[in-house]
């Protein structure tokens, strides 16, 4: 299945390399998607990571890694967008 | 070579997404966080407006057109049943919708008096 172009919204999520090292290994549940960010919630705490110069990896089943730049679209254009 | 869109499989995908996104606006609702749940509504709303989706059946009601918050009996909005319509109140905004149920009645009644 191609992560892609499904909601990323409700999964758990582990920012594998940033630009801000403060902002590496992370690891969160996503809780909101605009174009240019993921937010995670980390225990109770939003935070807000940019997608271009992230890399990120979802707990899906076989794992997905993936460049946030790859995701850079709104989350509604994502579908026809992203592949 | 240009890549071709597959409209069906966009279609499929997007209804999807607003199934889970739904979903998470209600469970977000009843966590006590209406501004997630918000969030949630008005981005299933919009993928179904770019991929020309139907807001699926048993959210149809589930939510205020006007401010697009989580409805919840009792908790976001105030239910009223009366006169041939269901009154549903959003308690966000305040702002009514009202679901006729005059077909219903209509059928019910021509069941308990048949034609003689």
């Amino acid at each position: 299945m191609n992560l892609r172009k499904h909601e990323l919204i409700g999964l758990q999520v582990e920012v594998v390399a940033a630009t801000d090292p403060s902002q590496e290994h992370l690891r969160g549940r996503v809780v909101d998607e605009t174009r240019n960010t993921l937010v995670l919630d980390i225990r109770g705490d939003e935070k807000r990571i940019p997608k271009e110069g992230s890399r990120f990896r979802f707990e899906v089943q076989g794992g997905f890694e993936i460049d946030g730049a790859d995701i850079r679209f709104r989350p509604e254009d994502r579908v026809k967008k992203a592949r | 070579m240009v890549k071709r869109r597959h409209r069906g499989m966009e279609r499929r995908i997007a209804g999807e997404r607003m199934v889970t996104l739904f979903r998470l606006a209600e469970s977000e609702a009843l966590r006590r966080h209406p501004g997630r749940a918000r969030r949630y509504v008005e981005l299933a709303r919009r993928i179904g407006m770019r991929y020309n989706v139907r807001v699926p059946a048993p959210f149809k009601r589930s939510f205020c057109k006007k401010c697009f918050a989580f409805l919840l009996p009792s908790v976001s909005a105030r239910v009223r049943v009366g006169r041939g319509r269901i009154v549903v109140t959003c308690t966000a905004c305040g702002a009514i919708q009202r679901f006729p149920y005059t077909r219903e009645q209509r059928t019910r009644r021509a069941s308990r008096t048949p034609t003689q």
